[in-house]
């Protein structure tokens, strides 16, 4: 084998790593509100997967709806067939639940188990997960506050979203209620789940273009402190905003 | 001649073509049959009626009247900071009504529909003029 053949093919091995690498990192899954047969019901996957959610119900720590002045509207989720449907007394201007995902741990071998590093001693990382989602379901009267239970959180930076895609969107992520600076934004989780995630600023904005003329689901990944050291040596934490930009009447 | 023919059935094709297109795209009628304003929210259309003696709520499911009867409805009405919940009670046909309910210019209304299975939602927004 000549010096060159190598070259190419040890260039070749270190891309695909980084990429796996880069790939792992980015290829968690979440949870969104989207429309199912006229009712919203809330999702997990990632892409085009969307997966079994109603296994996952007892994971959800909480669902609420929110009016138009940020005053709670009594919200449930109720499952009906393969979905989790959300109900809410009366019509919510915006929708948010979490998720815990549990501990995961992954191994030399590349294999993710869901156990904390106590238990897989020799694991090359550990995490917790949480999953947030918030959804815009009527219009807005004033810019989205931090929603209790949101410690990840996606805000649109005014009350006004844009009619047509292919505009542009502010947004600032909230970590705890406050800007966070370095959350990678992803700007279609559902369309585009391998895009290249875009930083947040100092002042935790990010601008990005509306993809969909229909359903966006914008999604946020920031690593924080673990609170359990000797199960996760971090928490990640995913966040998805999602609306929809409605299309020209019929 | 074997021309002649397969223009003359491609051109009938493409006659039908935007008749299908359209028929394809409507789900029901954006009109107004009673004096009010209508909102049409994926198959279903709503149209709110404000008479100076109460609310007429009429409902369409895919531009068939749907009978009230089956269904609840509620509305939120927003107006200059004030909120208020009214239910409306179903009248003949796909009416509802809420007799004495006044809406005033300016106003925001919601619709929430409660369907047949007496789980399902559907919103309708408006803006009163």
């Amino acid at each position: 084998m000549t010096r060159k053949s190598i070259i190419p093919k040890f260039l070749a091995a270190f891309a695909v790593t980084a990429c796996l690498i880069a790939m792992s990192a980015v290829h968690a899954h979440g949870i969104w509100f989207a429309q199912r047969a006229t009712q919203l019901a809330l999702l997990y996957g990632i892409g085009a997967d969307d997966l079994d959610s109603v296994k996952r119900l007892p994971l959800v720590e909480s669902i609420a709806g929110y009016d138009a002045d940020w005053k709670p509207i009594p919200t449930k989720l109720r499952v009906a067939g393969p979905l989790l449907l959300v109900d809410s007394e009366s019509q919510p201007t915006v929708v948010t639940a979490v998720l815990f995902n549990g501990i995961w741990s992954k191994t030399p071998e590349g294999e993710w188990l869901k156990k904390g590093r106590d238990e897989v001693p020799n694991a090359t990382t550990s995490e917790k997960n949480y999953k947030y989602a918030v959804r815009i379901v009527g219009p807005l009267s004033t810019p989205i506050p931090p929603l209790p239970g949101q410690t990840l959180q996606i805000v649109p930076v005014d009350a006004t979203l844009p009619v047509l895609m292919g505009k542009p969107l502010k947004l600032r992520v909230l970590f705890h209620g406050k800007p966070v600076a370095g959350a990678r934004v992803m700007w279609d989780w559902l369309n585009d789940p391998d895009g290249k995630p875009v930083k947040t600023a100092a002042n935790g904005t990010v601008t990005i273009n509306v993809r969909n003329q229909g359903l966006n689901v914008i999604t946020a990944i920031y690593d924080g402190p673990s609170d359990e050291p000797t199960k996760a040596t971090k928490m990640e934490h995913l966040a998805t905003l999602s609306f929809v930009l409605p299309h020209a009447p019929e | 001649m074997k021309t002649v023919l397969f223009s003359f059935a491609a051109l009938v094709l493409l006659g039908f073509a935007p008749m299908t297109f359209k028929t394809a795209q409507a789900h029901g009628g954006t009109q107004p049959e009673h004096g009010g304003v209508v909102q049409l929210v994926g198959d279903m259309t709503f149209e709110l009626v404000a008479r100076a003696d109460g609310v007429e709520l009429y409902v369409e499911d895919d531009g068939e009247e749907v009978t009230s009867a089956d269904l609840a409805a509620k509305m939120t009405i927003v107006n200059a900071g004030a909120k208020s919940d009214v239910t409306l009670t179903p009248a003949a046909g796909n009416k509802f009504e809420a007799k004495g309910v006044k809406i005033a210019a300016g106003a925001k209304v919601t619709v929430l529909l409660t369907l047949k299975d007496k789980q399902s939602k559907i919103a309708a927004n408006f803006a009163i003029k």
